[in-house]
C-alpha cells in the first residue's frame, strides 16, 4: 500500500465563540509519520477529526492524494483511524472486527478471512481472532485497533493518542511496532500526542499546537537544535530559559549579561530572531540541559558562570545537577555517568560553559 | 481501567459490589426486599396457585375448565397478541426518541424528557380518561376528522381494539424509552465514528454497531413493556370494550365478581406460565452473542 | 342510592356491590290463614299488637335511596300504627348471605327483606314466606298493579329495560323507534347502539327475539340460538356495551350513542337533566324489586302489616316516584302524576301490558348455560 498525501490548509473549527482550531495549514507528505504534539486543549483532536470527517470545518480545505474531502463524507473518506480508547466494537469478536471494514467494502468471503488473518498477523494476534475485545488485555487491543484500521490498506493512518492508556514499558514496546508497521507498510500516519519523547522517537516531522494555532512544524531534529518560540523550546525537550540583557553586539559576537550569575558569549548573532538584539535589549536565552559543561573550580579561573550544587539527581545513563546560580538562578545540567570518574557532589561550587551553537535566543516575553 | 474493560461490561466497568462489600453486608442489604417478597408476592401468590389445584379438593378441574371453555383461551390469546402489539409499537416510536433525548442535549433534551417523564407522573387513570375524551363520537379526534372532511360521520374508535391499543401504548411508552435511553446514552461516540471512519453509511452505522449495542435496552423495556401489558387492567376496562377483555379483567371478574379464587388462581397461573415461557424464548432470541447477556 | 340503583343490583346481584336496595316485601302466608283472609289493614295491625310486636325489622334500601323509603313509608307506618320500623340493609348479594347464615342458626333477626325479582331462585324462595295469593294483603290486590302478588313477596319497584332513544337524531313529528324491530333497524334509524352487559344477557335475547319477530307469549322459552343470530346482527352497530348505570347515562349525555337498553329508572333521571329522551316500554324486560317477610321472622304479623300498607296512599307513591326517578306497584299513584310523567309511566295500562316478564323456571333451569355462551360472544 502506499501512502498519500494530505493537505490541510487555512483550517478552522469553531465552536460557539471557543475557537478550537485556527488557520492550521500542513503539508504531509505521503508515507510521513507526523505528530501533532500539544499540550492538552491545542486543537490536535479536533483537528483530527476534521481529517477524519467527524467535524465540519469552520473554515478552510482538506485534501487527501488530489482530492478535496472538505465535505465528503467519513466513511467515503478511505481514512485508517485508531481511536484513544480504541473503539473495538464489544459486541464482535475480533475476527469481525476487523473483517468490519473489509465487509462495508463488499470484499468477497473467501478475501475477507484471508485479509483478516494477515492482519492479525501483522500484529502478531493470529490466535485470538475468535475472543471477544473485553477478553483482551489493553495492548492487545490496541494492536487489534491497528490491524482493524489498516486492514482495508487506507493511504492515510490517524492515531488520536492511541497509546495514552498503556504502561511506559509497553508504550514503548508499542511505539517502535507501530513505527515499524507505518515503515513496511508505507502508509501515511498523522499521530496525536501529547508526550513529546514519543512524538521524537517516531515522527518524520511534528507539528506543535498551541491554542489552536500551529506554533511549529519540523523534524525532530529541527524542532530540538532550533525551536521557534519558547514554548517549543519548552515543549520539545527540557530547557532552561535565563532572562539577559544584551550588551555587546560587534564583529567578536554577542555577550549577554546574566547580572551577578555571570554571562553568556556567543559566537553569531542567533539565526532565529528577526533583527539582531542591541545593547540593553531584554533578552530569554533557552539552553538544554545537556549542552551545559560543569567545570571544575580548578579547571578555570574566572568561568563565565558561578554556582552552588544543589542536588544531584541519578537517572540511570546520565545525571541532572540543579546548579543554583549566584545570581539565583535554577539550571538544569545534564551529564552522561561515567563510571569511576569523580563529579560535584551538592554543596559544590562549580563553574559553568555553555557552547556557543547551544544557546537559542528570544525576546523577553511580552508582559 | 481503561485500557481493560472488565467482562461483561462492554463499555469499562467499575469494582463489582462483592468486592466493597463482604457477603454478611450484603445479605443485610437485601433482607428487607426477600421480606417484602415473600410476605406481599411469594405467599398469597403461591396460595392462590395451590388453592387453584387444592380447593375444595385436589383436582385439576379449573385448568380443564380453561381449556374446554373457548372465552378462556380466546382472551388468553387476545392478551398476548394485544401485549404483543403494544410491545412493536412503543418500540418502533421509543427507540428513536430515546435515541433524539440521549443524542440532543440543552434545552431540546429537557423538553423531550419532560415529553416523557410528564406522562408518567401522571395518572393511569387520568390518561385513559383523556384517550375517552380524545376518542368519543363527538371527540377531539372525530370532531378534527368531520371538520377537515376526511369523514362525514364519526368514526367508531372508542370501546375498540384500537382505542385500547392505542391508550396501552401511550401510557407504557415511558417504560420503553427509559431503559433504551439509559443503556444508548452511555454508548461512546466513538463506537459510531468508528464504524463510520471503516466505511459504514449511518443507516449500517446504526444496524451493524448502536442498535447491537442498545439491545440490553431494547431487552429490558420489551420486556417491562411486554408484561405490564399483559396485566394491564384500567385503561382495557376504560377504553376498551367486551370484545377487548383481556386477561387481568376476567381475572378481576373471577376474584370479585365470581369470588371463585380457585379458578382466578388457575387462571393466574396460567397467565403467569406463558408470561415466563415467552419471556424465556424472547430472551433466548436476543441474547445474540455472550457478550451481550442480560443481567 | 335510588331505586334504579336498586334494581341494578339485582341484576348484578352475582357482584356484591354495596348498593341499596328498595325492595317490596310480600305479605306473609299466616299461620292462621282463615282468620286473616278477610282482615283489611286494621285487622293485621291489631293481630301484631295482640301478638306484642312493637317493631319490624326491614332489611332494605340504603343511601338517599333508604332516606327516601323512610321518608314516605316508614316514618308513616310507624304514625299509623305505633309500629316502629328497625331499617337494617346492604347490597342484595349481601343480604342474602347474610339471611342464608341467620337462617342455618336458627336466629333469623330480619322480618321483611327487599330482594330483586331475579334473585328469586329456589333456594331463596325457601327463605320466604309463602303468601299464597296475597289474599290476607287486600290492599295489594286492589291497588297493585297486574302481578302484584309474587307468591314469595310483593312487588314494590318496578321498572323495565326501555328502548330509549335520543329525539335530536329521531325528532318529534319524524319515524321514532317503538321496539326492538326499530332497535335493529339500522337503516330507518341509523346510528350507534349501547347494550347493557351487566350480567343479564335474557334482556338482550328478549330484545332481539322481539326483533326477530317472536310474538310475546312465544317467547318463553327463549329460542337462545335464533336470539343469539339476531344479535350477531346488530353486533356491528353496538358501539357501547354498558358495564353500570352511571356509563349508561354518560353515553347519552356525550352523544356516544343514540338508542339505548337502559333501566326505565335512569332514562327518567337523564330526563330530568334535560336530555331529550323518548322511551318506550314496548318489550322492556322487567326490572323489579320486591318486598318479603322471613320464614322465620320474629314478628310476622307487623311485616304483614307493612307489607298491606305500602300498598295504600297514592299520593306517596307518586312523590315517591317523583323523587326517585322510578316508580312502585302502586296503581293509584298515576293519577298523581304529572301530564309528562303519566304518559310514559310503567303504570300506565298501556306500558305495563307491554312489558315482557322473565320465566322465572326457565332462568333458573338456563342461567349458567346462557351466561356462559353470552361472555363467550360478547368477548369474540
Ligand atoms: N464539542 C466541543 N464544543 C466546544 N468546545 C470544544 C468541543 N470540542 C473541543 N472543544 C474545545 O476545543 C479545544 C480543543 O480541544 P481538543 O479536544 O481538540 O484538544 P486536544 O488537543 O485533543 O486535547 P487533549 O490532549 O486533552 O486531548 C478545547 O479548548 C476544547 O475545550
Ligand atoms: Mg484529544
Amino acid at each position: 500500500m502506499d501512502g498519500a498525501s494530505v493537505s490541510v490548509r487555512g483550517l478552522g473549527k469553531r465552536y460557539g465563540a471557543v475557537r478550537a482550531v485556527k488557520e492550521v495549514g500542513i503539508e504531509v507528505r505521503s508515507g510521513e509519520f507526523l505528530s501533532l504534539l500539544g499540550p492538552s486543549g491545542s486543537g490536535k483532536t479536533t483537528l483530527l477529526m476534521m481529517i477524519a470527517g467527524f467535524e465540519m470545518p469552520s473554515e478552510g480545505a482538506i485534501r487527501i492524494g488530489d482530492r478535496d474531502v472538505t465535505y465528503v463524507a467519513p466513511n467515503r473518506r478511505n481514512i485508517g483511524m485508531v481511536f484513544q480508547r480504541y473503539a473495538l466494537f464489544p459486541h464482535m469478536t475480533v475476527a469481525d472486527n476487523v473483517a468490519f471494514p473489509l465487509r462495508m467494502r463488499k470484499v468477497v468471503k473467501a478475501e475477507i478471512a484471508r485479509r483478516v488473518t494477515d492482519a492479525l498477523a501483522l500484529v502478531q494476534l493470529q490466535d485470538f481472532g475468535k475472543r471477544l475485545p473485553a477478553e483482551l488485555s489493553g495492548g492487545q487491543q490496541q494492536r487489534v485497533a491497528v490491524a482493524r484500521a489498516l486492514v482495508f490498506e487506507p493511504p492515510v493512518l490517524l492515531m488520536d493518542e492511541p497509546l495514552g492508556a498503556l504502561d511506559k514499558k509497553l508504550r514503548e514496546q508499542m511505539q517502535i511496532e507501530i513505527k515499524r508497521l507505518q515503515q513496511r507498510l508505507g502508509v501515511t500516519v498523522i499521530y496525536v500526542t501529547h508526550d513529546q519523547e514519543e512524538a521524537l522517537t517516531m515522527s518524520d516531522r511534528i507539528a506543535v499546537m498551541r491554542n489552536g494555532s500551529l506554533e511549529q512544524i519540523g523534524s525532530p531534529t529541527e524542532l530540538y537544535d532550533n525551536p521557534a518560540t519558547p514554548f517549543v523550546a519548552d515543549f520539545v525537550g527540557k530547557t532552561n530559559f535565563l532572562e539577559a540583557v544584551c550588551q555587546s553586539c560587534n564583529g567578536t559576537g554577542l555577550e549577554f549579561g546574566l547580572g551577578q550569575s555571570g554571562f553568556i558569549h556567543l559566537k553569531e548573532c542567533p539565526p532565529n530572531l528577526p533583527s539582531p538584539p542591541r545593547p540593553g535589549d531584554k533578552m530569554r536565552v533557552a539552553v538544554r540541559p545537556e549542552q551545559i559543561r560543569i567545570l571544575r573550580p580548578e579547571d578555570s579561573d574566572s568561568p563565565p558562570l558561578n554556582g552552588v550544587v544543589e542536588a544531584v539527581i541519578f537517572v540511570g545513563s546520565f545525571r541532572t545537577f540543579l546548579v543554583r546560580l549566584a545570581g539565583g538562578e535554577l539550571v538544569h545540567v545534564q551529564a552522561s555517568t561515567d563510571h569511576g570518574i569523580a563529579h560535584p557532589q551538592e554543596g559544590d561550587r562549580v563553574g559553568l560553559t555553555i557552547p556557543s551553537q547551544a544557546v537559542q535566543v528570544f525576546p523577553e516575553r511580552r508582559p | 481501567m481503561r485500557a481493560k474493560p472488565l467482562a461483561g461490561s462492554p463499555f469499562g466497568g467499575r469494582p463489582t459490589s462483592a468486592q466493597e462489600y463482604g457477603p454478611g453486608l450484603s445479605l443485610l442489604l437485601v433482607t428487607p426486599l426477600v421480606l417484602l417478597l415473600v410476605g406481599g408476592f411469594l405467599y398469597p401468590v403461591g396460595k392462590l396457585f395451590w388453592g387453584s389445584v387444592f380447593v375444595p379438593e385436589a383436582t385439576f378441574a379449573n385448568y380443564a375448565r380453561i381449556l374446554q371453555e373457548p372465552l378462556f383461551l380466546l382472551v388468553l390469546c387476545r392478551t398476548f397478541e394485544i401485549a404483543f402489539v403494544v410491545t412493536a409499537l412503543a418500540l418502533l416510536l421509543g427507540y428513536p426518541v430515546a435515541m433524539a433525548m440521549a443524542r440532543v442535549s440543552g434545552r431540546t433534551a429537557m423538553l423531550i424528557a419532560a415529553c416523557v417523564l410528564i406522562p408518567l407522573w401522571t395518572s393511569v387513570l387520568v390518561r385513559s380518561y383523556a384517550w375517552i375524551v380524545l376518542l368519543q363520537r363527538n371527540g377531539v379526534v372525530n370532531n378534527a376528522l368531520i371538520e377537515t372532511g376526511l369523514t362525514g360521520t364519526p368514526l367508531r374508535l372508542l370501546y375498540t381494539q384500537g382505542a385500547v391499543i392505542a391508550a396501552m401504548t401511550q401510557v407504557l411508552l415511558p417504560f420503553m424509552i427509559l431503559p433504551i435511553y439509559s443503556v444508548v446514552r452511555n454508548i461512546p461516540d466513538d463506537f459510531v465514528r468508528a464504524a463510520r471512519n471503516l466505511g459504514a453509511g449511518s443507516l449500517q452505522a446504526f444496524f451493524r454497531v448502536t442498535l447491537p449495542l442498545s439491545l440490553p435496552g431494547v431487552t429490558a423495556g420489551v420486556l417491562i413493556t411486554f408484561i405490564l401489558s399483559l396485566g394491564f387492567y384500567i385503561t382495557p376496562a376504560l377504553v376498551g370494550g367486551p370484545g377487548t377483555l383481556m386477561m387481568s379483567t376476567l381475572i378481576g371478574q373471577q376474584t370479585t365478581e365470581l369470588l371463585d379464587w380457585p379458578f382466578a388462581g388457575a387462571l393466574a397461573a396460567v397467565l403467569l406460565a406463558a408470561t415466563l415461557l415467552l419471556v424465556i424464548v424472547f430472551r433466548r432470541a436476543l441474547a445474540l452473542n455472550k457478550g451481550f447477556k442480560l443481567g | 342510592m335510588d331505586k334504579l340503583g336498586v334494581a341494578e343490583g339485582l341484576i348484578n346481584r352475582r357482584k356484591l356491590l354495596g348498593l341499596a336496595s328498595g325492595a317490596a316485601a310480600a305479605g306473609i302466608g299466616l299461620a292462621l290463614p282463615e282468620l286473616v283472609m278477610a282482615a283489611p289493614f286494621e285487622g293485621l295491625v291489631e293481630r301484631a299488637r295482640q301478638a306484642g310486636e312493637r317493631q319490624v325489622v326491614v332489611a332494605g334500601g340504603t343511601g338517599a335511596y333508604g332516606d327516601l323509603v323512610k321518608k314516605h313509608f316508614y316514618l308513616p307506618f310507624t304514625e299509623a300504627t305505633g309500629i316502629e320500623v328497625v331499617p337494617t340493609g346492604g347490597g342484595y348479594g349481601e343480604k342474602l348471605a347474610k339471611l342464608k347464615a341467620m337462617t342455618s342458626v336458627g336466629k333469623v333477626e330480619w322480618d321483611v327483606i327487599t330482594l330483586s325479582i331475579d334473585s328469586l331462585t329456589p333456594d331463596v324462595t325457601s327463605l320466604l314466606r309463602d303468601l299464597g295469593d296475597c289474599a290476607g294483603l287486600p290492599d295489594v290486590a286492589s291497588q297493585g298493579v297486574d302481578g302484584s302478588c309474587l307468591r314469595e313477596g310483593v312487588m314494590f319497584d318496578i321498572g323495565g329495560g326501555v328502548l330509549a332513544f335520543d329525539k335530536r337524531s329521531f325528532p318529534e313529528g319524524q319515524a321514532q323507534p317503538a321496539g326492538w324491530a326499530d332497535f335493529w333497524n339500522v337503516k330507518a334509524f341509523p346510528g350507534p347502539r349501547a347494550l347493557p352487559n351487566i350480567g343479564n344477557p335474557w334482556w338482550a335475547l328478549i330484545a332481539a327475539l322481539e326483533a326477530d319477530g317472536v310474538s310475546r307469549d312465544a317467547l318463553f322459552p327463549l329460542d337462545i340460538d335464533r336470539a343469539f343470530r339476531k344479535l350477531d346482527e346488530i353486533k356491528p352497530h353496538v358501539t357501547v356495551w354498558w358495564k353500570s348505570g352511571d356509563q349508561s347515562q354518560q353515553i347519552f349525555r356525550t352523544g356516544e350513542v343514540v338508542m339505548a337498553m337502559l333501566f326505565s329508572g335512569r332514562a327518567f333521571r337523564l330526563r330530568g337533566e334535560g336530555i331529550p329522551l323518548g322511551i318506550s316500554w314496548n318489550g322492556a324486560p322487567l326490572d323489579a324489586a320486591f318486598w318479603a317477610v322471613t320464614k322465620a321472622a320474629q314478628h310476622p304479623n307487623a311485616a304483614l302489616a307493612l307489607l298491606d300498607f305500602i300498598y295504600t296512599r297514592p299520593k306517596a307513591h307518586a312523590e315517591f316516584a317523583a323523587e326517585s326517578f322510578g316508580s312502585t306497584a302502586q296503581r293509584g299513584a298515576l293519577d298523581f302524576l304529572t301530564a309528562d310523567a303519566k304518559a310514559s309511566s310503567v303504570l300506565q295500562p298501556a306500558n305495563w301490558s307491554n312489558i315482557v316478564r322473565v320465566d322465572r323456571e326457565w332462568l333458573a333451569a338456563n342461567r349458567e348455560k346462557v351466561l356462559q355462551r353470552w361472555s363467550m360472544w360478547i368477548a369474540s
